[in-house]
C-alpha cells in the first residue's frame, strides 16, 4: 500500500476519481481530509476496478426458459376452432406456453391462416361433410396422426391439398350464410 | 423538519461581511476558537473552505469534524446555515 502522503496533488484527484469519491480541489485546506477519506475507501474496497467485474458476472447468468416443441405436435394442437377451445386442457396448454410466438391460433374464429400447413391436414382427414361435430373427434384422432406422418417436413402437395379443402370448407360456410344476411335487410325495409 | 435557531435566523437574514466565525449557527466560543487556531477567524473563510468543497454537506461535515470537533448536531446546524445564506446571497 502506497502511503498517501507521498502523492501529489493530481495523484489524490485521480484516485479520488477511481474511487468514485467526489470531491473539489486538492488543497491545504482539503488535503487532509482527501487523503483521510481515500485511505478509508482503501480499507473497504481492495481495488475500484474489482468491484465491477462482480457486477458483469451477474449479469452472464441469465437462463433462458424458451424451448422449442417439435411443430408437428404443437402446430395441430393449436389449430383455431371454435369447439375445440373448451376441451384444451392443460396438456393442450403446455404447448401453447413454449409455442409464444403463434399465440395467435387461440384467438381466431374462423381464420386457418396462421398454421394452415399440418393442423387442418388432421382435422381434414376426418370432417368430410360438416366441420362441427367432426371437429371433436379430429382432435382425439389427430394426436395419433402425426406419430404416423412423416418425422420430417410437410410435402407440397399437401400443402395444396390443404388449402383447398379449407377454401372448399369456407364457401361452402359462405353459402350457407347467404339466406341469413337477408333476413335483417328486410327487416329494415 | 427541525426548526432553526435565532443565531441561524440572523446569520442568514444579511450579508456576512466581517463577522466572527462563531456567528456561524452551531459554532460556538469552544468550536469557534478551535477553528480560530487552525486559521479560520472569519465566517467568510469558513464560507471559502464551504464553497471549496463544492457545498457538499458529507465532505463539509467531515471537515468541521476534523478540524474543529463539531458533533452531528453542530456540523448539521453549520451546514444549513451556510447553504441557506448561500442561496440568498450568493
Amino acid at each position: 500500500m502506497s502511503s498517501l502522503s507521498g502523492k501529489s496533488d493530481e495523484e489524490i484527484s485521480q484516485l479520488l476519481d477511481e474511487y468514485g469519491i467526489k470531491h473539489g480541489p486538492i488543497l491545504e485546506s482539503t488535503r487532509n481530509l482527501y487523503k483521510k477519506k481515500l485511505s478509508e475507501a482503501m480499507t473497504k474496497k481492495a481495488k475500484p476496478s474489482s468491484s465491477n467485474k462482480t457486477y458483469y458476472r451477474e449479469e452472464q447468468e441469465e437462463v433462458e426458459y424458451i424451448t422449442y416443441q417439435p411443430p408437428q405436435l404443437s402446430i395441430y394442437d393449436g389449430s383455431g376452432d371454435v369447439t375445440r377451445r373448451s376441451k384444451v386442457t392443460g396438456a393442450d396448454f403446455a404447448h401453447d406456453i413454449r409455442r409464444s410466438k403463434l399465440t395467435d391460433y387461440r384467438d381466431e374464429d374462423i381464420g386457418y391462416n396462421n398454421e394452415p400447413i399440418i393442423s387442418p391436414a388432421r382435422s381434414s382427414y376426418q370432417s368430410s361433410s360438416r366441420p362441427g361435430p367432426s371437429v371433436s373427434t379430429s382432435m382425439q384422432r389427430g394426436q395419433s396422426s402425426p406419430e404416423t406422418s412423416k418425422s420430417g417436413g410437410v410435402p407440397g402437395w399437401l400443402r395444396v391439398l390443404v388449402f383447398l379443402i379449407i377454401a372448399v370448407f369456407l364457401y361452402y360456410v359462405y353459402t350457407c350464410m347467404e339466406p341469413a344476411e337477408e333476413i335483417p335487410l328486410k327487416s329494415i325495409q | 423538519m427541525s426548526s432553526t435557531s435565532q443565531k441561524h435566523k440572523d446569520f442568514v437574514a444579511e450579508p456576512m461581511g466581517e463577522k466572527t466565525v462563531m456567528a456561524l449557527a452551531g459554532i460556538g466560543e469552544v468550536l469557534g476558537k478551535r477553528l480560530e487556531e487552525k486559521g479560520f477567524d472569519k465566517a467568510y473563510v469558513v464560507l471559502g473552505q464551504f464553497l471549496v468543497l463544492k457545498k457538499d454537506e458529507e465532505l463539509f461535515r467531515e471537515w468541521l469534524k476534523d478540524t474543529c470537533g463539531a458533533n452531528t448536531k453542530q456540523q448539521g446546524d453549520c451546514y444549513s446555515c451556510l447553504r441557506e445564506w448561500c442561496d440568498s446571497f450568493l
